[in-house]
């Protein structure tokens, strides 16, 4: 048990402190909550970034050094939103003692739980009930499945716990998770979220616990669900954001995939926080928060590789937000640069892998086709079209996959009226769209058979997109016009 | 109570009716090995590969090694699962079907064809155990 609990706090105090600096001074609601669920994934993403560069410029001592740097890296954050003396913030407020602190941690607290039940409403109390007990049993289902298949499925496997193995087992060897000699399957460029955060779970315990990487696993999931509740109890009612969130922890994909230890979960969690702090940033027009926004979209892209699509989906929803502003050079210093400049650091770690280390020649980039074959690619054959436009309805529609996520969905839109698309909640769905839009085009110019990629990785890919459109349309179902003057 | 309300009140209801089913059943029983698990291992489980457990300290500091099996490697075809689970075992050595390595690594399905696919392949069988893995030097 101490090991487990070793593992999620060697992530979740780092993980916090990074949310706590991220969210600070940014006058954001319950910003506790928030930080509660951004901790887990950002403490697993500070490791892997940390880890890959340290092996990169330490080789065999890149273990060492990644710890180093992590440890440093957690003192830096204490100190930075737990500063002493008079320091002031960006706000231009005074930064409390520790007292102060305590005293307005608590008082927040005490705001978020009513000192008695008679406060809060029947209604609220049975869905705190219903989504306590939803959360149990995914629990359940989680605990279960693991433990009968802690390995994971074919991705967790042969890619992600494989290139983790590289890390742990001879750091002096590690570059040979970007050999090509075993094959294509092994996909030598992938980017290494995944696989730092794995390796990350057994540096901190010293040895390949199977625990480690279903810890992992877990951590993005919950923090994907407990994202949404925050969002939606914000944004919404308490009510409303606990039904929904248990609607979404009954979501089939999100159960099946969080055990397979696969990458979707956790780039569903990314682009989810990408989308939500631009809408933040947008309502508040406030330049930090897409700064984050843009350090979420990174992780994203170092998650997987479908994170620069979704990263090129972000700046074009931020530059049509912007449209309506006539200074175009103000929207690019004060919204587009932050969200670029916040991707850098994953998109030279994934430069590096592509350029330098993963050197087989990519899907696309290298595969040597000009323009004209993906021209040919993607106009020359209505049938392919056909077929992929159908089968992503067939998916779309498949009740035991989603328990109906995306008839929720579609009826939000539909029915949602203008009002609801309103405060930028636009941009959930279009980004949401603009996902499913990506991977459409990817499946007519894959190298892969067409059929085996509809198989093995098209309704997984569909989950990326699955926590901006709940979000969406419940948000826009929902949404309160005194809440949304109260969050301004 | 207006429309609106009312509305809101059928799309949680209908949330809450779509949600119930999904998560029935749910698994009452405490999985075996739980509990090891959260100690962070599980004695009970063995990795896949593991049979290779008595060969891998033979390999001493090996790269690569060229994996060989009952049936000739064919370009066309998807990596045999065997040689993946293989892979995952032995890393950091990495396993290739696509060139002959100064190391291979045997693994038939019996002696006999171990050794007759390491002679066809070019190979000196220098450690085996005797039941169809092997590991072979190139001649």
């Amino acid at each position: 048990m101490m090991i487990s609990l070793g593992i999620l706090a060697g992530f979740m105090i780092p993980g916090f402190l990074a949310a706590r600096a991220i969210v600070q001074g940014r006058n954001i609601p319950q910003s506790l909550g928030l930080s509660a669920a951004l901790s887990l994934p950002l403490g697993f993403a500070l490791y892997s970034c940390l880890i890959f560069f340290s092996f990169v410029t330490a080789q065999s001592k890149g273990a060492e050094l990644a710890l180093c740097l992590y440890l440093l890296s957690t003192a830096a954050l204490a100190v930075s939103i737990f500063p002493c003396g008079s320091a002031k913030d960006v706000s231009g407020e005074t930064w409390p003692s520790p007292r102060q602190l305590m005293i307005r941690l608590v008082t927040e607290a005490r705001i978020r739980f009513p000192s008695s039940l008679s406060k809060v409403s029947w209604i609220t109390l049975l869905a705190l009930i219903f989504f306590a007990f939803v959360t149990w049993s995914y629990l359940a289902y989680f605990a279960a499945q693991t433990a009968s298949n802690p390995l994971g499925g074919w991705d967790a496997r042969y890619f992600w716990l494989l290139k983790a193995r590289f890390y742990f087992r001879d750091p002096a060897a590690w570059q040979g998770m970007f050999s090509s000699l075993p094959g294509e399957w092994s996909h030598p460029d992938y980017p290494l979220m995944m696989p730092g955060a794995y390796a990350g779970s057994w540096f901190l315990v010293n040895r390949e616990s199977l625990i480690g990487p279903i810890l992992v696993s877990l951590g993005f999931a919950l923090s994907l669900a407990g994202l949404i509740l925050w969002y939606l109890w914000v944004h919404t009612s308490a009510r409303v954001a606990l039904i929904a969130g248990a609607f979404f922890m009954s979501i089939p994909m999100w159960r099946f995939w969080s055990t397979t230890l696969y990458a979707d979960i956790p780039l569903a969690f990314f682009m989810t926080a990408a989308g939500m702090f631009t809408v933040l940033g947008l309502r508040k027009q406030d330049s930090r928060l897409l700064f984050s926004a843009g350090i979420f979209a990174g992780l994203a892209l170092w998650t997987k590789d479908e994170g620069l699509l979704f990263l090129i989906w972000l700046c074009l929803c931020v530059g049509a937000a912007s449209a309506p502003f006539k200074d175009p050079l103000a929207v690019l210093k004060n919204r587009i640069l932050p969200l670029v400049l916040a991707v850098i650091i994953p998109l030279a770690a994934v430069f590096l892998i592509k350029k330098f280390l993963g050197t087989t020649g990519g899907q696309f980039l290298g595969s040597g086709r000009s323009l004209a074959d993906y021209g040919t690619l993607l106009f020359g054959n209505f049938q392919k079209t056909q077929l992929i436009t159908f089968v992503f309805g067939l998916f779309a529609s498949n009740h035991a996959q989603w328990n109906g996520l995306w008839f929720l969905v579609l009826f939000a839109a539909l029915f949602c009226g203008r009002r609801g698309y309103g405060s930028y909640r636009w941009v959930y769905l279009t980004l949401a769209i603009l996902v499913w839009f990506g991977y459409f085009v990817i499946l007519h110019v894959t190298r892969f058979d067409l059929k085996f990629q509809i198989e093995t990785a098209l309704l997984r890919i569909m989950s990326h997109s699955m926590g901006l459109a709940f979000i969406f349309s419940i948000e826009s179902l929902f949404f309160t016009r005194k809440k949304a003057i109260k969050n301004r | 109570m207006d429309i609106r309300n009312s509305a809101s009140y059928l799309i949680l209801g209908a949330l809450i009716s779509a949600t119930i089913p999904a998560v029935f059943p749910v698994a009452s029983k405490r999985p075996l090995g739980l509990s090891m698990l959260m100690h962070g291992e599980n004695p009970d489980f063995f990795h896949p590969g593991h049979d290779w457990g008595a060969l891998k300290p033979k390999l001493n500091d090996a790269h690569t090694a060229t994996f060989i099996q009952d049936q000739a490697y064919d370009p066309q075809k998807l990596p045999p699962e065997r040689m993946l689970m293989l892979q995952n075992y032995l890393a950091p050595l990495i396993l290739t079907q696509k060139s002959r390595e100064a190391m291979a690594i045997i693994d038939c399905s019996s002696d006999a064809s171990a050794k007759k696919r390491a002679g066809e392949m070019g190979y000196q069988i220098t450690h085996s155990d005797g039941r169809g893995r092997a590991i072979a030097l190139k001649k």
